[in-house]
């Protein structure tokens, strides 16, 4: 987008080249149209001449015939053959004459399309380059800044700074918020949209081009050019979820673009210094602008699925939509992601709107057919282009950083997919929870020092501590609670040369309840078996976490096994183990003050340590009815690439994301946490 | 008529080669604008008609090397 008057010296120097464009393929065509008809005319010549000697052949026999009417012995046999001779020698040109006029005639048709075109594109342009220099005259002729147009008057403008602006009244868009655009962790511009609350969002791009002043313009992206810096992921995550676009947006930028080529300046400049013809040019940018919104509404009934392979198809053929902004904006400022902060923003006819959230981990605005049929068909190349492609629609924002690592994100997930041919990391980061039902049988050992009665409706006990030494069995108890976590894990795919997968990971999670839970898993090599065609550990995995707890000062270790998957029909299954100690330290002030007549004053404290062994088994099934139907035929193919091993397993990593219910069934309960637990109680009683 | 079809080529070549100099300098909305509606399609336009001038050429002169045979 131009900041500055067009140069005009560039505008009569392209007239220049299009008016001696004119004229001399004018001359050129002539001449060559004039050869041509120099030539036809010689042939026509001789057409003529072979008539004439026709018509005297033909005179020389009729003169015969004629005389042999008075003496039957005269011959005219060869009168009658050199009149033969004659016509067709006439008739042989007659007929190349014919060829030729055919064949100048069909060239003919080619240069009288040329012609027109030309005429009309040469009048185009004076009308273009005479409206565009009548402006720039006009613009000129203003050199203070009209502060009473349209532009002050209640058009979006948008402001750009270097810094967060405060006293942003977010109330006033839907959802509120504001573009901010980082770049290392670091906010470099930001957006402030103004507008009422129902009015969509507004960018004045101009506002925000002059923001990207001297930011180096990049080639027209593709793969290999796209480099963005990497971004800290908790940053990423604090800051929620990306949605970027909108087609409002995106009609008013390409108005913008449209009315700027026409007039040779910006709209914004060309509204903020213009004269009597003021009104003119909001009319002219109204009707491109309409123009526009009536276009894509009628695109608005493609199909999205439609669009995201066309787009695919662009990409494909190395030509980018520069259209959307997002797109521009990152390409210019090398950022790396364009945060709208309200999190979870859905697009809807257009518009950007805030979207209640719902469900502990229900992504918003992304549905699973939309994320499998990303995956779906997945090759390392297509990782990228349909990763590009769905950065592309409007509903997304993907970025890529310098190491080749696509990110999708929708408002409270986001991925990243890096491959070098070697490895694929897969690194997952969200906020969300999960809600687990679980039902525990367990039992075990409780050793108390000191008297304890402990009831509690949520445990239903067999028995009642009263002795040092107690235990609790035939415990059961049925508890449903849901915990919130952002998360952060990290799974990198080796590729063997054998073709085997191997996964390690590792992750972390930060409670906002203030626990911290860390691990390192490790699995052996993945490998698919194309005679039960299921999915094979070559050996069993071994997973090793630990964590820790801020709030209650609790540590402990985690090891645990996870069994070979096994498909049965169309289910695979996984069974895992888990064992679990933890030791949890803390200081609890229970009891009080009684005050008896008879039994005087008693008060009491307790400290408590507990030790805990615990563990559990977890069964975890995936249905091949709920991979998309490629997929689960691919798994019923003799042969599989890695590749689809690998999106298997990162479908099913998406999937438990998208999932609002984790299901698990505990067999051991924590209540065999409490086998080792260990309660100081002392009681001073004041007889 | 062959003077012709080079004389044409060359002016066409020639348009190309200012227009893609001026667009190469010319890098905002009014330019991408010009190039794309009127450099661009003029480019094109000649480009089509190149061929049918190739074509015609042969077809004449085989014409008349059979009429003067006649």
């Amino acid at each position: 987008m131009s900041r500055s008057v067009v140069d005009l010296a560039k505008l009569n120097a392209l007239d220049a080249a299009i008016r001696s464009f004119d004229s001399n393929t004018g001359a050129s065509m002539a001449a060559y149209s004039q050869s041509a008809m120099n030539l036809l005319a010689q042939f026509e010549a001789k057409l003529n001449e072979l008539a004439a000697i026709r018509q005297q052949a033909l005179n020389a026999y009729n003169s015969c015939e004629w005389r042999r009417a008075a003496n039957p012995n005269i011959s005219c046999a060869g009168q009658a053959a050199a009149f033969h001779r004659a016509n067709e020698r006439f008739c042989r040109c007659a007929e190349l004459v014919n060829q030729a006029r055919q064949a100048i005639s069909e060239y003919d048709g080619y240069a009288s399309q040329f012609r027109q075109a030309k005429s009309d594109l040469c009048s185009r342009a004076r009308t273009g380059l005479n409206r565009v220099r009548a402006t720039i005259e006009e613009y000129n002729s203003n050199a203070t800044p009209n502060t009473d147009s349209v532009m002050s008057k209640g058009m979006p403008v948008a402001s750009t700074m270097s810094g967060p602006v405060e006293n942003v009244p977010n109330d006033k868009l839907p959802g509120g918020g504001s573009f901010m655009f980082i770049r290392g962790g670091e906010q470099i511009a930001q957006i402030l949209p103004k507008g009422s609350g129902t009015d969509p969002v507004r960018i004045d791009p101009d506002a925000m081009a002059k923001s990207l002043d001297g930011l180096p313009e990049i080639t027209p992206p593709d793969r290999s050019t796209l480099r963005i810096a990497a971004s800290g992921i908790f940053a990423a995550i604090a800051a929620g979820g990306l949605v970027i676009g909108g087609r409002e947006l995106l009609l008013q930028q390409r108005a913008d673009e449209i009315f700027e080529g026409q007039y040779g300046i910006s709209r914004t400049e060309l509204l903020l210094r213009s004269g009597p013809k003021q009104k003119e040019y909001v009319k002219a940018y109204n009707e491109i602008y309409n123009g526009l919104k009536h276009e894509l509404k009628e695109k608005q009934k493609e199909d999205i699925d439609g669009k995201l392979i066309e787009i695919n198809n662009k990409i494909q053929a190395n030509s980018m939509n520069k259209d959307l902004l997002s797109l521009r904006a990152i390409e210019r400022l090398k950022v790396d992601q364009i945060n709208l902060q309200n999190k979870k923003m859905t697009l809807e006819d257009g518009l950007i709107r805030p979207q209640v959230p719902y469900g502990a981990s229900y992504v918003a605005g992304l549905s699973e057919k939309e994320m499998l049929s990303m995956l779906d068909n997945m090759t390392p190349d297509r990782f990228a282009t349909s990763l590009i492609a769905l950065r592309q629609s409007d509903k997304y924002e993907l970025t890529q950083d310098i190491n080749d690592t696509y990110t999708f994100s929708n408002g409270q997930a986001r991925m990243d997919i890096a491959h070098d041919g070697k490895r694929i990391t897969v690194t997952t980061a969200y906020f969300g929870g999960d809600c687990e039902s679980n039902i525990s049988i367990g039992g075990g050992m409780e050793v108390e020092q000191g008297a304890a009665a402990e009831w509690s409706q949520n445990h239903l006990e067999a028995g009642i501590n009263k002795s040092p030494i107690s235990s609790a069995v035939g415990e059961a108890s049925k508890r449903a609670n849901c915990s919130y976590a952002w998360q952060y894990r990290q799974d990198n795919y080796y590729i063997s040369e054998d073709g085997s997968v191997f996964k390690a990971g590792y992750g972390v999670a930060v409670g906002p309840e203030g626990y911290v839970n860390g691990g390192i898993g490790v699995q052996s090599p993945l490998s698919f078996s194309s005679e039960d065609r299921s999915l094979h550990l070559k050996t069993p995995s071994v997973n090793v976490s630990g964590s820790a707890g801020i709030d209650l000062g609790k540590g402990g270790g985690h090891i645990g096994v996870s069994s070979i998957p096994v498909r049965v029909g169309d289910t695979i299954h996984q069974a895992s183990i888990d064992v679990s100690a933890e030791a949890k330290l803390g200081g609890s002030v229970a009891g009080g003050v009684e005050v008896s007549p008879k039994k005087g004053f008693k008060a009491g404290a307790k400290a408590s340590a507990l030790i805990g062994v615990g563990g559990q088994l977890n069964w975890n099934t995936l249905s091949l009815d709920e991979l998309p139907s490629s997929v689960a035929e691919r798994m019923k193919e003799s042969s599989k690439t890695p590749m689809d091993v690998i999106t298997e397993s990162v479908l099913r990593e998406w999937k438990t994301l998208s999932s609002p219910i984790v299901y698990g069934t505990n067999f051991i309960s924590d209540s065999v946490e409490r086998a080792g637990r260990i309660d100081l109680q002392s009681y001073r009683i004041k007889q | 008529m062959r003077q012709s079809i080079s004389n044409f080529k060359s002016q066409t070549a020639q348009f190309s080669a200012t227009a893609d100099a001026i667009k190469a300098s010319w890098q905002d909305n009014v330019g991408d604008a010009f190039y794309r509606d009127i450099i661009r399609p003029l480019k094109e336009a000649a480009d089509q008609l190149e061929p049918a001038m190739q074509a015609l050429p042969p077809k004449l002169e085989q014409i008349k090397t059979q009429i003067d045979a006649i």
